[in-house]
């Protein structure tokens, strides 16, 4: 189990559009993964955790990946959520 | 035969059109309790439908054009959600049957998206309640959705309609719609007025009279709802409907234009709401503000008070959408007559002279400061100003500060940002208030007249009740005399007073109201355009002389004839003020 900080950094946050592309991203992977603000913390697997959340531009949250593959893993969803447009 | 039903007029407006009896899912339906073995069969039930659901949709995703797959593979993916099946489980669990565990989830999930205050993520609570009712149509093997499929344009009538079939309604189909259940403050009747339906509700023996198909008129403006109408009252009703569409099309050209009279005095026009969404409309409808934010409606939704986190994300998005306006937030006017179903209250002999709005708060400190917590956190993202109502007393509006300054406090420690400066003002409409004008003016930051309390409370009249009924008007030379005192005791101590009851809103009050002094109207949105019209078709100077004359005269009736009178003679033509 590993964890990263990460910052969101698309204009429109983890909403809508960018939140489904994020859930359809992780849904591929075959480990477990979430998603922690301050005390909450949420399956990135399930859209309606991760709209519950709330997640404006520049929200500081941690990332935590738990499964094969873990720190190549981390590395490409980092880079997915920072590359996020919209 | 033809068959008229009276009942309440919740949205202008006049439609025409065929029945279609929306039969909806009732919350409670196919409500029971499990046994502990039966635990793995609804879990089953469970998946199996959200399986036939997911087939469903996928078939609409396949056939449709590129823009409505994705909102469709949006719905796939609410069906498919790992969060929605742990809650319905969790509810399986609690030996709820799976219909009703999909209800509870879905509503539990909606709500958590309302409460982040983000507009795109409380648009999509309406896809989540669409899909956990079709989750129990598949479940219950009832109908596709009654009502919601209708292919040619209709007028709905039901008992009571959900929140979520505004979101889901089509609305070009839908023409009009009246219910047997609500009141004109009811979420319906907001929905309607927002998205600008004509609506009737209240409609007793609604659903019994009712024929699929049959064509009925719904008169959203009058409150009254034909069935089966004759040729005569139909044509009646077309000439009327109209008459309507021309005469918006005429206001809307006017929502632009500022409000002011020809001589070029300001008034500023604001409208009063319930709901957090309805201020898109009010700002369609050229309102420079909301003077009146009703937080009751907070209060009704749900099985308990709401919480300062419910409220917050309200009231941010209130202040974020009015975008700088000013936003007048009231607070909770609850207690005696308007009761909460959650609350228990003492028995009241006299529930309009009880334990209500602030007597109640002050009396529950705990319930105060949530909302007055949530209010100044809010105050960070707009310009948010804070109301008291049902004031009798120096002493409420120096204990309400008191309050606030303990939250402000509170705040800061936390290190959370609000307006340290947010005004706190007074709702006028208690006789006490009135005589006491000029020594609460010294320690409110504004003055907003309540006319429906004030006339009922000056007049010792419930407004209610129909053997008093001629005793009560707010152009009683008493309320009228009140109304200059309490303008002149807020300009002589620096403060702008607004009238925000619906006297507001009626064009024939607008002279008097302007020539007494009031420096801003609030009023409900959809009446704003014909009160702007209004203003500016008149002269300040002709106005203030209708209010000295007013001021002079003796009785309702006198003061009734100069307004009319005065509209004969100086109200707008027509097309006046539209070029």
């Amino acid at each position: 189990m590993i964890e990263q900080q990460v910052t969101i950094t698309n204009p429109s946050g983890l909403h809508a559009r960018p939140a489904s592309l994020v859930t359809s991203f992780v849904k591929t992977y075959d480990g477990k993964v979430e998603i922690i603000r301050d005390t909450t913390t949420c399956n990135l697997k399930s859209i309606l955790s991760l709209l519950s959340m709330g997640l404006h531009q520049g929200a500081e949250v941690t990332l935590r990946v738990d499964g094969p593959n873990e720190e190549q893993y981390m590395q490409s969803l980092v880079e997915f959520i920072q590359n996020l447009e919209g | 035969m033809e068959k008229s039903l009276e009942a309440i007029a919740a949205s202008a407006g006049v439609a025409i059109g065929p029945v279609c009896l929306w039969v909806g899912m009732e919350t409670e339906l196919n409500k029971t309790k499990i046994t502990a073995d039966g635990i793995e069969h609804e879990k089953q039930r469970y998946r199996d439908a959200v399986l036939a659901c997911c087939q469903q949709v996928q078939q609409v995703v396949d056939a449709a054009g590129p823009e409505e797959a994705a909102i469709m593979e949006a719905h796939l993916a609410i069906l498919e959600d790992p969060l929605l099946e742990q809650l319905v489980f969790e509810r399986i669990e609690a030996l709820e049957n799976a219909e009703h565990a999909v209800y509870l989830a879905g509503e539990a999930v909606a709500e958590q998206f309302e409460a982040t205050g983000d507009e795109l993520t409380m648009e999509r609570a309406a896809d989540v309640r669409d899909e956990a009712l079709r989750l129990r149509e598949q479940l219950h093997g009832g109908p596709a959705r009654p009502g919601l499929s209708v292919g040619e344009p209709c007028v709905i009538l039901a008992k009571d309609l959900p929140p979520s079939f505004t979101a889901v309604m089509d609305r070009e189909k839908v023409l009009g719609f009246a219910t047997e259940l609500g009141g004109r403050t009811s979420h319906t009747a907001i929905m309607a007025r927002t998205m600008d339906i004509p609506a009737v509700v209240g409609v007793r023996g609604l659903m019994e009279a009712a024929e699929e198909g049959a064509v009925a008129i719904v008169d959203g403006g009058a409150g009254t709802v034909v069935l089966n109408p004759g040729a005569g009252t139909l044509a009646t009703a077309r000439v009327k409907r109209q008459a309507l569409t021309r005469r918006k099309a005429q206001l809307a050209r006017l929502r632009r234009l500022p409000a002011e009279t020809k001589d070029g005095a300001v008034v500023e026009l604001m409208a009063n709401i319930g709901l957090e969404r309805e201020c898109g409309y009010a700002l369609e409808q050229g309102a420079e503000g909301v003077g009146l934010f009703r937080t009751e409606y907070l209060y009704m939704q749900g099985g308990d008070f709401p919480s300062e986190e419910r409220q917050f994300a309200a009231y941010r998005y209130a202040a974020r959408q009015m975008a700088g306006h000013p936003v007048v937030v009231r607070t909770l006017d609850i207690g005696g007559d308007k009761a909460l179903p959650y609350h228990s209250y003492p028995p009241e002999q006299n529930p309009a002279l009880g334990l209500r709005a602030i007597r109640f708060c002050l009396q529950h400190p705990g319930i105060f400061k949530t909302q007055l917590r949530a209010i100044l956190r809010a105050s960070a993202f707009g310009e948010l100003r804070i109301m008291v109502p049902m004031v009798v007393s120096l002493e409420e509006l120096g204990a309400t500060r008191e309050l606030l300054a303990a939250c402000m406090a509170e705040l800061r420690a936390e290190g959370r940002d609000f307006n340290e400066q947010i005004m706190v003002g007074i709702m006028v409409e208690t006789p006490a208030s009135v005589v006491l004008a000029e020594r609460l003016a010294q320690k409110a930051d504004f003055f907003s007249i309540g006319t429906n309390d004030l006339a009922q409370y000056l007049l010792a009249a419930d407004r209610g009740n129909e053997w008093v009924q001629p005793l009560y008007s707010h152009f009683h030379p008493a309320v009228v005399a009140g109304l200059r005192q309490v303008v002149q005791a807020g300009h002589a101590a620096g403060i702008r007073v607004t009238l925000c009851g619906e006297m507001a809103g009626d064009p024939r009050a607008v002279p008097l109201l302007l020539g007494l002094g009031l420096d801003k109207l609030s009023m409900n949105a959809s009446t704003l355009p014909s009160v702007k019209q209004m203003v500016r078709a008149l002269r300040g100077q002709d106005a203030r002389a209708l209010a000295d004359e007013a001021l002079a005269a003796a009785t309702t009736a006198e003061v009734e004839a100069l307004l009319d009178r005065f509209m004969r003679t100086h109200g707008p033509a027509e097309d006046e003020t539209l070029a």
